[in-house]
């Protein structure tokens, strides 16, 4: 494999607030310790849905993902050119950058750490048109993605800083319009963790669903033996 | 056709061989325990002594494991673990040092762990982001070759303050926002995971011995 040092010493102290925009702060402000218990972070959940049959899209997805056997997104820092990579994307000039430093410069994250398959858009196939029902009443411009996320693999804790939707419109994201919703897809399983701000979701059921709210710094990782699937769903809330 | 992102993995066909559910609760508060140790003195203790630990070390077959470790192990690679992601360094390996952090946790938290300190073995584990030890039970079998056969145990031991991404799971039971000390029995055969999916490194220690 390849390999190479973590540039920086390992450091405790990282505060992840530091990397977060200051148009996030601003409009989303958040509290930023760990041991922190007075919050509200698990009071997001919606409901669980019946909308689908979450098995059926599960099963469909790992037939893709075996199709293609090679995670489409992963993380990676390219030392020569100090990019922060996204697979084949930098981006450096996106509002992640700060947040991608703290992973893999001063820490160990990297392409063998942080690999999922995603299914976006019209890439759902025959499962986008009802996938898109569920939320085209709240959100305009909506992207969705399916992501399947192997054992062994993490979606480092993060703010969600809409790059998609960037990349998408052309707009600097204006994050007090912005949602992003998801509904785990897989039932919870061995290793299978999310955390949402201060709450750690477990056990779920396919089907749960959550209003991930600007600004909550969040993170998810397979530490099982199965894969983990989630649907999300991103746009602007309608006037 | 059977391959590495099937739900039917020989990992999973491997746990249902053996009957090994989730659905099957596994009850952990008797074997919780709140230990008081001063968690600054092992980070310390880690700084100071980087180059006595043993470093690097991936979670892989090993030649001296038993066969159901080694079946574990050989599991777990195939569906995607090894060193891009179970990087773990450790102390205590050198008598020196399983002596020092004897001596750091102290013989109040070996009465409360009910374990002999003397044919104790303690274990001080850095995980760094990005990293952590797949589904896997113990077998005290390093234990079991130095001290011989009987009733052993072993402890999970928080040492750092819990961060995001931090987590122990001991069958069914996700445990995470533990303060330093916090303790929990992992007995034999019960299976276990614990990874660091954060930002700041995750220590803890291991201790393994003889329930008295």
């Amino acid at each position: 494999m390849r390999n190479y040092p973590i540039t920086h010493d390992l450091d405790a102290s990282i505060n992840p607030r530091d990397a977060i925009p200051q148009a996030i702060l601003d409009q989303s402000p958040w509290h930023w310790n760990p041991q922190e218990t007075n919050h509200q972070d698990g009071e997001s959940f919606m409901y669980k849905s019946d909308h689908l049959d979450w098995k059926s899209l599960g099963a469909w997805a790992i037939r893709r993902a075996n199709e293609n056997r090679v995670p489409e997104k992963y993380w990676w820092w390219d030392v020569e050119n100090e990019l922060a990579m996204h697979a084949e994307d930098s981006v450096n000039h996106c509002p992640i950058y700060e947040t991608c430093k703290q992973w893999m410069v001063q820490n160990d994250y990297n392409e063998h750490n942080t690999r999922y398959f995603k299914f976006a858009n019209e890439e759902l196939e025959e499962w986008y048109e009802p996938l898109r029902n569920m939320f085209s009443d709240q959100l305009e411009d909506m992207t969705m993605s399916l992501f399947v996320q192997p054992p062994g693999q993490t979606m480092p804790c993060h703010v969600d800083t809409y790059s998609s939707y960037m990349r998408k419109t052309g707009e600097y994201p204006n994050y007090s319009r912005l949602r992003r919703y998801m509904t785990f897809v897989s039932d919870w399983n061995w290793g299978h963790y999310f955390h949402y701000g201060n709450h750690v979701m477990q056990p779920w059921l396919a089907g749960d669903t959550w209003d991930l709210v600007s600004g909550i710094y969040h993170g998810s990782a397979n530490c099982g033996v199965t894969p983990k699937i989630t649907m999300h769903w991103s746009g602007k809330l309608h006037d | 056709m059977t391959n590495i992102y099937t739900h039917s993995t020989y990992f999973q066909e491997h746990l249902d061989k053996n009957g090994v559910s989730l659905d099957n609760h596994y009850e952990i508060s008797p074997l919780e325990l709140q230990l008081d140790i001063d968690y600054k003195k092992f980070i310390k203790f880690a700084d100071e002594n980087r180059h006595r630990a043993i470093r690097d070390k991936e979670y892989k077959p090993r030649p001296f494991l038993t066969d159901e470790s080694m079946r574990q192990a050989v599991m777990s690679q195939f569906i995607g673990y090894g060193a891009g992601n179970t990087m773990e360094t450790n102390w205590g390996i050198e008598p020196e040092d399983d002596a020092t952090l004897k001596e750091l946790l102290g013989d109040e938290n070996f009465e409360k762990m009910n374990l002999d300190r003397d044919t104790s073995l303690v274990r001080l584990l850095q995980y760094n982001p990005g990293h952590g030890i797949p589904l896997h039970t113990d077998s005290y079998n390093g234990f079991m070759k130095r001290f011989g056969p009987g009733n052993i145990t072993r402890y999970f031991v928080a040492v750092s303050p819990w961060d995001w991404g931090h987590f122990l799971q001991v069958h069914d039971n996700m445990i995470h926002h533990w303060k330093p000390g916090y303790a929990v029995e992992v007995q034999a055969g019960v299976w276990h995971l614990s990874a660091n999916f954060g930002i700041a490194p995750k220590y803890t220690l291991t201790v393994t011995g003889y329930k008295k």
